[in-house]
């Protein structure tokens, strides 16, 4: 309704103005001069209004004004201004009430009108703005089929282009072909050019060949001889036989008969293999259809139990059919009789094998579908059964293991002799016997520590026995020349023996420091005894300063000895530089048989090796 | 593996007997004959002129000696030594000589394939052939040596004679449907002889021995066609080598193709072994070098050592261009070679001439293929068991076996190149011919190939 109202307001005021012109022109108002004058000079409405009305009514002219008002708004339909008179020809009153009223009117609708206005400018603009708007899109549209369109003509003119092109090609082609159809009748042509003339060279070639063979052979050429010694026998042992008319046909008769048993002889050759293989295939294809219907055979019995299916009839027929084949020996048949019997059996077969793997898919699908069946349970029982034998059987074995090991070590604490030993290690496995040589080696390694710590042992006491009698000596030295310093005797001799026990004292005293180092580690090495500390020890004891120490002062002591030792065996101080651990394991096997005793020997020996490695070190 | 001392040798004749006992190998004019175990001279016979040619006879007794300068042949005994024969085809001229079968006569080709004359040793008698045809395998005998088949040109026209051997009677005698006939070669069991037709044309023909044409094949047209023709020992495969760098094999029931042998230049199934001979500096071992030195460390070693390595696929061969100005163009199977027990087909690629390519018979399909630093030569297999000898023209051998492969080094003061070698008949020795040289190579056992390079400073 409010947008009616707009919409129509506007015209109604364009229409009361329009009105109000056409009857200031019509009626002679006072001022209607000027504002046509006003109007006509086209100048701002609010200004022409404004210095309308102030020159509208003036002093002299109210009651014309007046009465042109009120003629004016008569016509616009307002109530009049003046009051109804009575009389005709009394003045009328003006009615200020219905002025005021008039007024009021006239400012409402006038406010009426701005308010109209103003919607209809917004109007305006909006209108404007869509207008805008649309007149972008439709650029925008324009310039879009603009661009399609040109775009359009391009592709025409592609097309065009590329049509053309194919033209051309095509006539290429066409000119290639042509081309090519000329060159293959040309080298047609050139080619039984070619044969022509190799023809004729070849004819007047053989011509020339034919005349040489006259002019070489038919001239008594003394030169094409041969010269023998003898004779030689033919390598059959027969003689040539002379040829004539008769033995010529007889011979030819001959060669060909041979000719033909070479031929009939590879024939049935080939056909025997030939049969042989056909036998292995009919064996192969019975053997199949044997296992067919074994196979089939249990399967027959569910469907027959259930109904009498169609599968079950065709299968007692198969049986009845192969039965038969098997009792007719199909070997020796033919091929064409027994093979209908044969395929078709086989397709039939196949066609139930073929179902019955099927429906087992189909088995084997719902079966996935329901879950877990029996059968499945049951294999995995088995599986936890075996797997539980199996864990035993280790078990069993592992304690047999420990039996042995056990007991050779009894056989050791007891030192068995070795024939027994060797004995009993033959009647083990190689396996075992391999395990059991670690062991023993590692035995031996035990060994070799208790008696190296042994032999310190007793080293110590020897020590101490001879500090003892170094002791004593000195002793009885020292009583002696105190004796001597009380009794006036000889010098020279007192001081050689000082120097002699002095010297003797030194390098006992230097050995226990050796023997000490070892047997300070040993405690560590000897109770796990394995070759592992061994070779730590070894490798332990260049690090240790104490130890080259002695090594140095070793050296200086017995440079002798060592020279000798590395003289006397070159060949063995080179594999020591290769491989440390490997002379180790083979010098325990060397000291074995008198580490019995562990005396004076091994412990030599022992010396001869630190020494070698000394030497070895850097 | 062990090798012989070095003999001198002249254009690399050396052959070893028929029934293996003995070695024949020419120097100059001089013909040796040795024992092949001992390699002691047994015989030395002295010839008029050098020596081209040196065939043995079938039973071993008999050797010949063409003189093709000369137009000569002699043959010595090797029973007596005293006895001499000699065979001159005089103005005639020779270019091929051969023995027959039965050891007793000889077919000397004439210059222009004029005739093929047959002198018999034991009678006087001499036959002539007319008509043979100037062809790349023109005569070819069954293994029986019954029959000889024989390439004939009449009337621009292609023949085959057959005849027989025990008195050179015709027995058959029939066109070939051919341009131009280049090979003929009879299967080993005696029955069928493939013929085949020039390059210009793939076709290949089957006769019987009666003369029936059996089959015909063709593979393609317009193209170049045969190169090489193969028969497996069995018969049973016969297989046909063509420009177009494949090998066909066709079977012996129906004559048809089995199966299309393909020599691509890349290699791409992983399930082929590609052996790779790659070049080996010799391995610096301090405790070898020092004592006692190597005598080939002391010699002018020349050729560095090497070895094979399994290539991981793909491998692409190196592959050679062919001149297309050229005659003969180095595209094609160019040599193919069975296995005794026809189980390997071994083939060399004239594109690819370092390769040699193994193929299963059996399972239809490449087995191996090995690169070879330099090109393949000559190869041979082992006439008694699956084992491929190779040689590149280089002083190394090469022997492949379904086991793997081995390089051995021919040790000896300077370069041995080995051109070209022979199986003893027994498989055990191996003959290497060089230039001037030969020297015998002796693999005793199985374990002689694996052991090869331990065993290599064995220079006797």
């Amino acid at each position: 309704m409010g947008d009616w109202m707009t919409v129509t307001d506007p015209g109604l005021s364009s229409e009361s103005k329009y009105i109000s012109q056409y009857t200031s022109e019509t009626k002679m108002s006072p001022s209607s001069l000027y504002s046509q004058q006003v109007l006509c000079s086209s100048i701002p409405l609010s200004k022409n209004v404004h210095s309308f009305f102030s020159a509208f009514c003036t002093e002299e002219n109210i009651e014309q004004s007046i009465s042109y008002l009120d003629q004016e708004l008569t016509t616009f339909g307002f109530p009049s201004l003046y009051e109804e008179s009575k009389g005709k020809e009394t003045k009328r009153e003006l009615n200020i009430v219905a002025v005021l009223n008039c007024m009021n009117e006239l400012l409402v609708l006038q406010r009426k009108n701005l308010l109209a206005q103003e919607n209809v400018e917004t109007q305006n603009l909006k209108l404007g703005s869509d207008m805008d708007h649309l007149q972008n899109c439709y650029a925008k549209l324009k310039e879009q089929l603009e661009t399609s369109r040109r775009e359009m003509i391009g592709l025409q003119e592609r097309d065009r282009q590329l049509q053309c092109k194919n033209r051309n090609l095509h006539q290429l082609l066409k000119n290639e072909k042509d081309e090519v159809q000329k060159l293959q009748n040309i080298i047609a042509s050139r080619a039984t050019q070619y044969n022509h003339d190799m023809k004729r060279k070849e004819r007047e070639y053989n011509k020339l060949k034919e005349r040489l063979h006259q002019l070489v052979m038919n001239k008594k050429d003394k030169k094409i001889a041969m010269e023998v010694l003898n004779y030689v026998g033919r390598a059959d042992g027969k003689r040539g036989s002379w040829r004539t008319g008769k033995t010529e046909a007889s011979f030819f008769l001959r060669n060909e008969d041979e000719m033909y048993k070479i031929l009939l002889n590879d024939y049935e050759y080939r056909q025997k293999q030939i049969l042989m293989e056909n036998a292995e295939l009919k064996k192969v294809l019975q053997q199949m259809k044997k296992e067919m219907i074994s196979l089939l055979s249990p399967q027959k019995q569910k469907p027959r139990e259930r109904a009498d299916d169609s599968t079950g009839t065709v299968i007692s027929d198969i049986e009845e059919d192969a039965g038969e084949l098997s009792r007719e020996s199909m070997w020796d048949l033919s091929c064409e009789t027994v093979r209908e019997q044969l395929t078709n059996s086989i397709r039939k077969q196949w066609r139930i094998l073929k179902s019955h793997v099927e429906k087992l898919d189909n088995q084997v699908s719902k079966v996935h579908v329901e879950g877990f069946n029996d059968e499945d349970v049951i294999s995995r029982q088995d599986h936890e059964q075996e797997t539980e034998k199996l864990e035993l059987e280790i078990q069993q074995c592992k304690e047999m293991i420990k039996t042995q090991q056990q007991l050779l070590q009894q056989q050791l604490a007891t030192a068995c002799d070795d024939d027994t030993t060797s004995l009993l290690r033959d009647c083990y496995l190689l396996e075992e016997k391999e395990r059991l040589k670690e062991e023993w080696s590692l035995f031996k390694e035990q060994k070799k520590n208790f008696e190296k710590e042994r032999r310190s042992f007793t080293e110590a006491a020897i020590r101490l026995g001879l500090e003892r009698k170094a002791f004593e000596e000195e002793r009885a030295s020292w009583l002696k020349q105190q004796f001597l310093n009380m009794t006036t005797f000889d010098h020279q001799n007192s001081e050689n023996v000082k120097l002699l026990s002095a010297f003797s004292g030194s390098s006992d005293r230097d050995n226990p420091t050796v023997h000490s180092r070892p047997r300070q580690k040993k405690p560590h090495g000897a109770p796990s005894g394995s070759p592992v500390c061994m070779s730590k020890l070894t490798k332990s004891l260049p690090a240790s300063p104490s130890t080259s120490d002695f090594c140095q002062t070793r050296s200086c002591v017995s440079e002798h000895s060592s020279i000798s030792v590395l003289n006397t065996t070159p060949e063995e101080s080179k594999p020591n530089q290769v491989g440390r651990e490997c002379t180790n394991q083979k010098w325990s096997v060397a000291s074995r048989p008198d580490s019995q005793e562990g005396g004076y020997s091994g412990r030599s020996s022992t010396y001869a090796n630190s020494h070698v490695e000394k030497d070895d070190l850097p | 593996m062990n090798f012989s001392e070095v003999f001198k040798l002249s254009s690399l004749l050396c052959k070893f007997s028929p029934d293996g006992k003995y070695l024949a190998s020419c120097v100059q004019y001089r013909l040796v004959v040795r024992d092949a175990n001992t390699l002691q001279i047994c015989q030395l016979y002295t010839c008029l002129d050098q020596i081209q040619h040196v065939e043995w006879s079938a039973d071993s007794l008999f050797i010949l000696c063409a003189l093709y300068k000369r137009g000569l042949v002699q043959v010595w005994s090797l029973e007596q030594p005293e006895w001499h024969c000699k065979i001159d085809e005089g103005s005639a001229g020779l270019v091929a000589s051969c023995w027959s079968p039965d050891g007793r006569h000889i077919l000397n080709t004439t210059e222009f394939h004029l005739r093929i004359t047959v002198w018999s040793l034991c009678t006087k008698s001499v036959s002539y052939i007319k008509y043979p045809k100037a062809c790349q395998q023109g005569i070819t005998f069954t293994r029986d040596g019954r029959y000889l088949a024989l390439a004939e040109r009449r009337d621009c026209k292609d023949y085959v004679s057959i005849l027989v051997c025990s008195d050179w009677q015709l027995l058959r005698h029939f066109d070939t449907d051919t341009q131009d006939l280049a090979g003929i070669e009879w299967a080993p069991n005696g029955c069928v002889l493939a013929a085949w037709d020039s390059c210009l044309e793939y076709k290949i023909l089957l006769y019987s021995l009666d003369g029936r044409l059996l089959s015909t094949f063709c593979a393609y047209e317009w193209s170049l066609g045969i190169k090489s023709v193969a028969w497996s020992p069995s018969s049973q495969f016969l297989a046909v080598g063509s420009y177009d760098g494949k090998v066909r094999i066709l079977n012996h029931v129906t004559w048809k193709m089995i199966t299309e042998f393909g020599h691509p230049a890349t290699i791409n199934n992983p399930k082929i072994v590609v052996y790779k001979e790659a070049e080996k500096s010799p391995p610096l071992v301090l405790g070898r070098l020092a004592f006692p030195p190597p005598r080939a460390a002391a010699g002018p070693l020349s050729s560095t050592e090497s070895k094979y390595e399994v290539a991981s696929v793909p491998v692409s061969l190196q592959t050679l261009k062919p001149a297309p100005d050229r005659a003969n163009p180095r595209i094609g199977i160019g040599a193919m070679a069975f296995s005794p027990d026809s189980c390997f087909l071994a083939t060399r690629s004239d594109s690819v001439p370092t390769a040699v390519w193994i193929w299963d018979i059996q399972k239809l399909r490449l087995l191996a293929a090995l690169e070879q630093l330099s090109a393949v030569r000559c190869f041979q297999w082992d006439p008694r068991q699956a084992r491929l000898a190779i040689c590149t023209g280089g002083s190394k051998v090469y022997l492949w076996s379904p086991a793997g492969c081995v390089s051995v080094q021919v040790p000896g003061e300077g370069d041995f190149q080995v051109l070209s070698l022979c199986w003893h008949l027994s498989g055990d020795s191996l003959a290497l011919l060089s230039k001037d040289h030969f020297c015998l190579c002796f693999l005793e056992t199985e374990q002689g190939v694996g052991t090869a390079f331990g065993q290599r400073g064995d220079h006797t």
